[in-house]
């Protein structure tokens, strides 16, 4: 296990790098430089030019792209273009938590939600409960979670008055903005869990138990949970990463100060340092969680630890 | 069991947060918002409006501008001006503190003003501020050391200032946020940590911060320790960041912020409403041309100048408060002390579509040939996707012509303006101080961003009012420069002066609006809630 982990965090280095240099490359492509605003067009040509040089904006792409490297390597991302002089790091570690919090919420509150009514409309296949997670799900997937932040926000916040519209002051902030993100997670695992919990008890192996007189709950929690969720765990890995690293639109939305909002705008301004340290932030979450995904995988599902034990992937 | 009673006591917490925080408590502090980020809260670094409205209210520079944007005596009780219009001479008020119980001397000003020219191109407002000190533009170039350049703190109480020529507008500057008194000592101390927090500022204003964020926003408390502290009626100030829209509309109508701007879409129905009010500021929205691009003749620009109905615009499209320009130079800018800038110089951009028709005619005829795909460069995302449509339809209507819009981000339109050729392009300008030459001395660049114009005559005509010390000459110097620019070369025009629509609880009176540098000024606001 040790040595299979091993090997894919060296994975993870090499395409962390690879990423790199792509998305430096692209970011020099983009239009336009940190500068280009009204105020710095006031500077004369010797001025702007010596702004440049400062930022070694002025020498050839690799020359930027092996200093932006080496000084990563020592921990230094760089400072901030827009957010004048602020080192990359704090502008970054200032917006993460609103995000990762409501993201989070999102997260548990959409899968508690889900999971339990995926496996109950299993279970009453046809029934009531299962034509109610039906339509949730379908409704959940179709609607666009800023539609429904736009809804809860005016009917919960400004008609009710029970939460507020919006902002960043306490943690009843982020209760609508979770609601509006949990929606999608909630229908799509409501989704899977139900699918798969559904093939899973017309298995040979189910009839057994039950003929056997094993209860219901039992039944379940024993034999059939452990066997549908893992497709579940595929799907939650990229989730928990899509909602942990902010949405734009939510966050423009409840005004939360979120990375989402942060992303946008050091495209729009291009922010080089930002969107490098963001892009390689992004990276290393989403390569964490399909590691993670892949450790979860051989604990629930002991072949697939076998078979890596014997060297496979 | 414990699950039902986990989940009641969940339910629970939240009830009871919710119900602190549901709506704006009824306390005696302002509550209002800007729609975006912060970008610094250093003032030697910043140049953004939301800056300059929370820093006027932490601290203070010489002077403040009054009701009626003249300057006022603030943190100077007085000062006087040396015949020859070059040196001023403040005095401080006596026994000025700031808000941790440091003495705040003429040595604080001294250290700002010379910290503000140190460094062009990070410095916000380091290119409007050097020129005009003696000295200034050599020492940012590093020519001269920081002793050559004379602004000196004479004693604690004196600080003098020389400037490079007289300055009708010096002591209108001194409001500025970047010429705030900076403590040496503390700012040297705090290095890298200047300003990313509360406790890592000095106050010397009418508010002190209580926390600061460039995503969440700005609080502040009432300053005791302020020399005029006794007219400030407000306990604090509640300054949020809202960058969408209808978050900021839906915030107002459940009462969490005192004042929100409007869109075009929401003064419909909003513009009957007792708490709806407009005002418009020095900012100049303007189409300019290629002045290297001989597709387009001069009668051709004027033409197309004259087919924008810019009153419909105003009033039918944008809606906001803005009003139509009549050149460069916003409408109001100072100009003899009695009559602005813009009534003395006369409106250079008009619409008249009969006369756009003609010249249109005349223009082609001489050229031989219209202009194919003509393209007018616009920045998405801002007032200007409106305006592009509207103008593109004026030149349709008023010329029968077709001219394409290019939207695209504000960088890669810049970009596309500096590195390469044009037809036209909307771009805009706000205004730094209270007077013309905020606009003019834009034209001298010769930059493509300026249409690559920069024409002697016009260059001479400015200079000369940058060192003119009669203030009659320098004045009709610059009406001379707007003329040449517009009227005669046609290499821009002015289309509006931005406005703002808004909504203000009842409750609220004397909020101050300047239309140039800090535009919205809290101190003497008071709420009869």
């Amino acid at each position: 296990m040790a040595k299979y982990i091993g090997k894919r965090v060296f994975y993870m280095i090499i395409t962390l790098f690879l990423i790199a240099v792509l998305t430096f490359v692209l970011m020099k492509i983009l239009p336009g430089s940190p500068f280009d605003t009204e105020r710095f067009e006031k500077l004369t040509p010797q001025q702007q030019q010596e702004a440049l040089a400062k930022y070694d904006l002025d020498k050839p792409i690799y020359v930027q792209f092996f200093k932006y490297i080496t000084d990563m390597l020592k921990g230094d991302f760089g400072t901030s273009f827009y957010y004048t002089k602020m080192p990359v790091t704090r502008v970054i570690f200032s917006r993460i938590g609103p995000s990762m919090l409501v993201g989070a919420q999102a997260i548990l509150i959409g899968l508690a939600i889900g999971l339990s009514l995926g496996i109950i409309a299993a279970c009453r296949h046809n029934g009531f409960v299962d034509n109610l997670t039906m339509i949730i799900a379908v409704l959940g997937i179709s609607v666009p979670n800023f539609v429904a932040a736009a809804l809860l926000q005016y009917y919960i916040g400004l008609k009710l008055g029970w939460l507020p519209v919006g902002f960043w002051e306490s943690w009843a902030c982020s209760v609508l903005p979770s609601l509006a993100l949990c929606v999608q997670p909630l229908a799509t695992s409501a989704r899977f869990i139900r699918a798969e919990t559904l093939d899973v008890l017309q298995q040979d192996y189910i009839v057994t138990a039950r003929s056997k007189g094993m209860t219901q709950a039992r039944l379940l929690l024993k034999h059939t949970l452990r066997n549908s969720i893992i497709p579940v765990i595929t799907i939650i890995g990229t989730m928990v990463v899509n909602l942990l690293t902010g949405s734009l639109a939510i966050e423009s939305i409840f005004s939360i100060p979120g990375i989402g909002g942060l992303f946008t705008d050091s495209v729009k301004n291009n922010d080089y340092n930002v969107i490098m340290g963001l892009t390689i932030l992004y990276s290393f979450m989403y390569m964490l969680a399909i590691l993670i995904t892949d450790i979860a995988y051989s604990l629930v599902d002991p072949r697939i630890r076998i078979a890596a034990g014997k060297g496979g992937d | 069991m414990k699950k039902t009673l986990l989940a009641l006591l969940l339910v629970a917490a939240m009830l009871s947060s919710v119900a602190v925080t549901a709506f704006a408590a009824d306390d005696n502090v302002l509550h209002v918002y800007c729609d975006r980020v912060f970008r610094s809260f250093n003032q030697v670094t910043a140049s953004d409006g939301n800056f300059f409205e929370v820093s006027g209210s932490w601290s203070e520079g010489l002077t403040r501008l009054d009701a009626d944007n003249n300057p006022q005596p603030a943190l100077a009780e007085s000062w006087t001006v040396s015949d020859d219009g070059l040196t001023y001479t403040f005095t401080l008020r006596e026994g000025l503190v700031w808000s941790n119980g440091t003495p705040l001397t003429a040595k604080d000003f001294e250290f700002s003003f010379i910290t503000e020219i140190s460094d062009s191109e990070t410095n916000g407002y380091a290119d409007v501020i050097a020129p005009i000190i003696k000295n200034g533009v050599a020492f940012m170039n590093g020519e001269v050391p920081a002793s050559e350049v004379p602004v000196k703190a004479l004693d604690d109480r004196t600080f003098e200032v020389v400037l490079a020529a007289p300055c009708a507008y010096f002591t209108r500057l001194c409001s500025l946020s970047c010429l705030f008194p900076l403590n040496e000592e503390f700012y040297t101390a705090c290095g890298d940590q200047y300003a990313v927090d509360a406790d890592h500022l000095m106050y010397c204003g009418p508010f002190v911060a209580t926390s600061i964020d460039v995503g969440v926003g700005v609080t502040m408390v009432k300053n005791p320790t302020y020399w005029d502290a006794e007219n400030v009626a407000l306990d604090g100030i509640d300054y949020k960041v809202i960058t969408d829209a209808s978050a900021a509309l839906n915030a107002y109508e459940a009462g969490a912020i005192d004042r929100v701007n409007l869109t075009s879409i929401d003064v419909v129905i909003y513009n009957t409403s007792d708490e709806f009010h407009t005002w418009s500021d020095f900012r100049n929205y303007y189409m300019q041309f290629d002045w290297t691009n001989d597709r387009l003749n001069a009668k051709m620009r004027k033409a197309l100048s004259m087919a924008i109905d810019r009153e419909t615009l105003v009033n039918d499209v944008l809606m906001t408060g803005a009003v139509g320009a009549g050149g460069v130079v916003s409408r109001g800018i100072a100009g003899d002390g009695t009559t602005s800038f813009r009534d003395l110089a006369g409106d250079f951009s008009y619409y008249d579509p009969d006369l756009a028709r003609q010249l249109w005619a005349e223009g082609v005829a001489e050229m031989g040939s219209a202009p194919k795909d003509l393209v007018l460069l616009t920045a998405e995302g801002t007032d200007f996707d409106d305006v592009a449509v509207f103008v593109q339809d004026q030149f349709r209507t008023v010329l029968g012509i077709e001219v394409a819009i290019n939207s695209m981000t504000q960088k890669a339109r810049n970009e596309i303006m500096k590195t390469e050729h044009f037809d036209m392009a909307l771009s805009a300008w706000g205004a730094d101080y209270d007077d013309a030459m905020t606009y003019l001395d834009l034209w001298t660049s010769t930059s493509g961003y300026r249409g690559y114009y920069a024409k002697d005559e016009y260059v001479a005509l400015v200079r000369a009012a940058q060192v003119e010390p009669d203030e009659a000459v320098r004045l009709q110097l610059m009406l001379d420069a707007e003329k040449m620019l517009i009227e005669e070369d046609m290499v821009v025009t002015g289309i509006y002066d931005r406005g703002y629509s808004f909504l203000q609880k009842p409750y609220v009176n004397g909020i101050l609006n300047h239309p140039s540098g800090q535009t919205t000024e809290f101190k003497y606001v008071t709420l009869t809630k």
